[in-house]
């Protein structure tokens, strides 16, 4: 009885922990820690992204269940199960650190200063996170959140449950490294491959919303709103109609000029701007696209600023 | 329409299909841009030159009998061509012209695969060479 109570007490409290993650993520991560990395990044002319935060790796922790990410005394287990045997072990078997401001350089402590101002000493430290920094970069790419085999069956065999694991090794089909060695790669799709109509119905309600965003900004702040739909081929229509129509006797087929053009210029209008604005998408959609979904190569492009391989276009620079 | 005692006819449910059809094209040929955009800004500039070639190369203010017989069914290779002539003759009870209406629907499908296709191959790249650099060029600059 006592046993089964402080089962269900466990469980809630995973449950509230949980929770808490989903808040997190929503709030605070979204609302500072990002907008602090990028700031700091950009700071230091360093181009920073987030892996983690690929769609496909945040729906699958998602839906991980709680005992697997909040398991034990020790913080993070499946971070560390994920890349422990990636990283040296000096950055994930250390204390936690918060997000302290950096005392210790500007002001050394007191021992330091009766010895006297010393320059060297003081930046021995910097030196250090230099080197730690440099075996980081040596390593096997950070952007392959891989799995250690053995880890990952540790982890299948000690929550008695595989089915949110094995999900990991079967999606790693990729070069048929088999189940043995169960590496999940975040990568952008295959040109091979023709558009998944499965992913965009499965996120049918991004679409919506999306669409909504553009319908809604599209006509805002104009008096005459969607009319301008109807109105803008009405005004090429008189347009052609006086130049075309009348000036120049351009025949067509027995039927009224301007009724002829307007017909024209209704779909000619709509395809004309439905290839123009998807056009300008992608690139004007830049700040949705870069930060989640990143190719394989993106760790390259942490480069220095300015950037020297591409000009910049004289309307992007204008609104620096 | 009104106007000229011109009401749409029974025939214009068929603009449905074409509707869609257009709609089909216009995201195919918008993703390859919208690719090509994000590799090269050059495709920003151009675009409405091309848009505006391609509206004359389409029988949108003038009709398509006004092109020679023999040339007709080049025109129709535009998508477009087949496409708008379509619609107007639908919504005002007109014969189709099959013919025209098949090469350019053909012409479209083939041209919306062809930018799906391109849209895909360049997808890759996206975040790293095309859009990384200028997303940040619009934002601060460290002094």
């Amino acid at each position: 009885m006592v046993h089964r109570l402080r089962r269900t007490a466990r469980r809630r409290a995973r449950a509230a922990g949980h929770a808490l993650g989903l808040e997190e993520f929503r709030h605070y991560l979204q609302d500072q820690l990002l907008k602090d990395t990028d700031v700091m990044s950009m700071a230091h002319s360093v181009e920073v992204r987030v892996p983690f935060l690929d769609h496909r790796l945040v729906e699958y922790a998602v839906g991980l269940p709680a005992r697997i990410k909040l398991a034990g005394a020790t913080p993070k287990p499946l971070l560390l199960a994920a890349l422990g045997d990636v990283l040296p072990s000096e950055t994930w078997d250390r204390p936690k650190m918060g997000f302290t401001l950096p005392f210790a350089p500007v002001a050394p402590p007191a021992g330091a200063r009766a010895a006297g101002p010393e320059p060297r000493g003081r930046m021995s430290g910097a030196q250090g996170g230099g080197a730690r920094l440099g075996r980081l970069r040596g390593g096997p790419a950070p952007l392959v959140a891989g799995m250690g085999a053995r880890r990952a069956r540790a982890l299948r065999r000690g929550t008695g449950q595989g089915g949110g694991v094995s999900r990991t090794v079967s999606s790693a089909a990729d070069g048929g490294r088999g189940t043995a060695d169960p590496w999940m790669v975040i990568d952008a799709a295959h040109a091979t491959k023709a558009i998944d109509l499965a992913e965009l119905w499965h996120y049918r309600d991004l679409l919506y919303f999306l669409t909504r965003r553009d319908v809604a900004v599209r006509y805002k702040q104009t008096v005459l709103g969607f009319l301008w739909a109807i109105i803008q081929p009405l005004m090429s229509m008189v347009v052609f109609t006086v130049f075309l129509g009348t000036l120049a006797g351009v025949p067509s087929d027995g039927i009224p000029y301007p009724v002829f053009s307007y017909l024209g210029l209704l779909l000619w209008t709509y395809f004309a701007a439905a290839v123009t604005r998807s056009g300008a998408s992608l690139v004007g959609n830049a700040h949705l696209l870069t930060r989640v979904y990143f190719p394989a190569c993106s760790c390259r492009s942490a480069r220095p600023w300015p950037p020297s391989s591409t000009s910049p276009s004289p309307s992007s620079c204008s609104a620096a | 329409m009104a106007w000229y005692g011109l009401a749409p006819a029974a025939t214009a449910f068929f603009v449905i299909p074409l509707v869609v059809v257009t709609a089909c094209t216009a995201a195919g040929v918008g993703m390859w841009l919208g690719a090509l955009n994000a590799r090269y800004r050059d495709v920003q500039y151009a675009l409405p030159f091309l848009m505006q070639l391609w509206m004359f190369a389409t029988p949108v203010v003038y009709p398509a009998s006004l092109v020679p017989e023999r040339w007709r069914p080049l025109l129709a290779l535009n998508p477009l061509a087949g496409l708008i002539e379509g619609f107007r003759a639908a919504m005002l009870g007109r014969p189709l012209d099959w013919m025209s209406l098949g090469i350019s629907a053909s012409s479209a499908a083939a041209l919306t695969l062809l930018g799906v296709w391109q849209f895909r191959r360049m997808e890759r790249a996206f975040a790293d060479t095309g859009l990384g650099d200028g997303e940040r060029i619009g934002h601060a600059r460290p002094p």
